[in-house]
């Protein structure tokens, strides 16, 4: 098989103060194939969108930083890229989309502008060529009456409508691939299911590889090929996605999928898991979801744990998968 | 868009309407008159009361208000005492002189202390921010007239560079009314430069964190394009509301910096008219500034609509 688009290896990243370094992401690692759909699920303080600006070299240095790693985008190290190399990166191979299609757009400029901008950054063509593409790229993303709407400006368009905007000027340059922060969660429920529509239509149309980071298992198991589980920094599991609904091998994926109603069943009750999930920097030693655990025993204090494969493409973060393969010494 | 102008136009009246009173008022109470300035300090109590009654001055003060007022609503602003002229004529001759001190200290201080906040917020917390800072605050709390007379002796006297003060009007020579202006409009463009240097700077970095300056970068933007075209493009509605008060504070400025430099500008008239205690004087010119004020607010206002698209729609 070739190799993979996009590479993440050991990835850590810190937050840097005065006194003290805390840990926001460590030791992730992952794949993604041309034209996959990964979605990277995980509560708020898990680090997936750490992960995402990584790979755009977005992070909010000087505070935050990459501090150990690879993220090799076509076998080319970001995290080591000079500026001008990565400027050419952002908007062209990868794009990407954020959360609040509001504040996200420019609130002064057009949006046809706002297009144009990002095409006449990665190409050498006409200001007139240039709106062209920007009205056939709305066109693309299904904005009616795109010559006119190109003249609006955000505040004039409803957030699904923005929404589909952030991804035009994603994929004005034909990236190969395009990460979703939560591109979903600031729309209503209707409007959610056709953004995730379109972004997979136009994955399958242009080939392009989808990185969806979202806390909702149920938008991954409709659309994603993969699925990355993530935990106070950590990827605790990661499956495709048949296989992480069908036989959930980490306490933490099953205690997620529990507190997802199912559609086909009734349920007296969800179960919520108990507690909260820590904040960075005040992380228990050993296994990081031990406290909030079911199944936690005393070994898991003691013990880091690893990711051990559990079937083919299949592997989990946990001690009572297999204690002496996964535990090694802290 | 006319009917909003109107509109707000009109709101201006009871305000112009109440600084004319309270400055009226205030003059009533604030220790002597102009018959006393006129006639001298060795005048008697009958001379002066003659002046008085020659100003019109014995009358109660409400009647004389309601003259004031009924003769503006004709236009007329009154005689002054002491300069034997129409004060609308002794007004708009100082004008032009006052405001091009405040065009000319504006186009220094308003690039200037742009391009300084913005780099202070660009490279914050490093030295060039710092020492940015650092002679921001010294501009805004330096008093004019110290920093007036720092310059004196250093253009005029030391270096021998500019006038120390005076007036060529432009009709005379060009190059001699740029010389005589210009260190009038530099010590009053340091405070505001201070000013705006630091609203800048703080408005910068509040933009500089926005979802959208994240967007420009993931677009592939250079800095240089995200600090111009994204974050400054939109710092630059609160800069101009501030750009609108110090207008209205030059003229404050302009009474200490053209006493300085003995400019014979607006701020100069306004200072010998309260020393001479010429009342219609007084009310004409405080009338005049703060239409003025009024005015250049309005202009900042609508000046919003240009900048802000969301703001135009409405």
């Amino acid at each position: 098989m070739s190799s993979p688009l996009l590479s993440v290896e050991g990835l850590r990243v810190a937050a840097r103060t005065r006194r003290r370094e805390n840990l926001l992401i460590e030791d992730v690692s992952f794949d993604v194939r041309e034209g996959e759909f990964l979605g990277i699920v995980g509560e708020s303080g898990s680090g997936k969108s750490m992960t995402a600006l990584s790979i755009m070299g977005l992070l909010p240095g000087p505070v935050v930083q990459a501090t150990a790693g690879r993220v090799l985008l076509q076998g080319r190290d970001v995290l080591k890229m000079p500026d001008g190399d990565l400027r050419r990166l952002r908007g062209g191979a990868i794009g990407m989309i954020f959360q609040d299609p509001m504040t996200s757009l420019n609130p002064v400029q057009t949006i046809g502008r706002q297009i144009v901008e990002v095409v006449r950054l990665h190409e050498e063509i006409s200001r007139p060529a240039a709106w062209e593409r920007a009205v056939e790229l709305l066109r693309e993303v299904n904005i009616p009456a795109p010559e006119e709407r190109a003249q609006a400006y955000p505040h004039q368009l409803s957030g699904g409508m923005r929404q589909r905007v952030m991804i035009a000027m994603a994929i004005a340059c034909r990236p190969r691939l395009l990460i979703a922060d939560e591109p979903t969660t600031a729309l209503d429920v209707t409007i959610q299911a056709q953004i995730l529509e379109l972004l997979d239509r136009l994955r399958r149309e242009r080939g392009m590889a989808v990185v969806l980071i979202t806390h909702d298992l149920g938008v991954v198991s409709e659309y994603a090929d993969r699925v990355l589980v993530m935990y106070s920094g950590r990827v605790v599991e990661t499956a495709p996605v048949a296989d992480l609904f069908a036989a959930p091998s980490h306490p933490y994926t099953r205690g997620l999928l529990n507190s997802v109603p199912p559609l086909s069943e009734e349920v007296e009750e969800l179960r919520a898991i108990e507690g909260q999930p820590p904040t960075p920097g005040a992380w228990p030693a050993g296994c990081r979801f031990r406290p909030r655990c079911d199944e936690s025993r005393p070994a898991c204090a003691r013990w880091d744990v690893r990711l051990v494969s559990v079937d083919p493409g299949h592997s989990a973060a946990c001690l009572l998968l297999d204690d002496k393969e996964n535990a090694h010494a802290p | 868009m006319t009917s909003y102008i109107a509109r707000r136009l009109l709101a201006a009246v009871p305000v112009l309407l109440l600084v004319s009173l309270l400055a009226f008022l205030l003059m009533q109470i604030v220790p002597g008159d102009p018959a006393h300035a006129m006639a001298g300090s060795d005048a008697s109590v009958e001379e002066i009361n003659e002046l008085r009654r020659g100003l019109g001055l014995d009358r109660p003060w409400h009647l004389r208000l309601a003259e004031w007022y009924l003769a503006l609503l004709q236009g007329d602003l009154g005689h002054s005492y002491t300069l034997r002229a129409d004060v609308t004529d002794l007004i708009f001759e100082r004008i032009p002189i006052t405001l091009s001190i405040a065009i000319y200290s504006m186009l220094i201080a308003v690039p200037f202390s742009i391009v300084l906040g913005v780099l202070a917020a660009r490279f914050r917390g490093s030295a060039l921010d710092l020492g940015i800072m650092g002679a921001a605050l010294l501009g805004v709390s330096v008093p004019n007239f110290w920093i007036g007379i720092m310059a004196i002796l250093f253009f005029s006297v030391q270096l021998g560079w500019l006038p120390a003060g005076g007036y060529v009007p432009p009709s005379e020579s060009v190059i001699g009314w740029l010389q005589s202006m210009t260190m009038p409009a530099l010590v009053l463009g340091t405070m505001q430069m201070g000013l705006l240097t630091r609203i800048t700077r703080s408005e910068m970095l509040e933009m500089m964190h926005k979802d959208f300056v994240r967007t420009a970068r993931a677009k592939g933007a250079s800095e240089l394009r995200v600090m111009m075209a994204h974050a400054l493009r939109n710092a630059i509605i609160p800069i101009v509301t501030v750009i609108g008060l110090l207008f209205g504070m030059i003229v404050t400025g302009a009474v200490v910096v053209e006493q300085v430099f003995s400019v014979p500008g607006l701020g100069r008239l306004i200072v010998q008219a309260i020393l001479t205690r010429d009342y219609p004087l007084i009310q004409g010119t405080l009338l005049f500034v703060a239409s003025a004020f009024v005015f250049v607010n309005l202009i900042v206002d609508l000046s919003y609509a240009f900048f802000d698209p969301r703001i135009r729609q409405n």
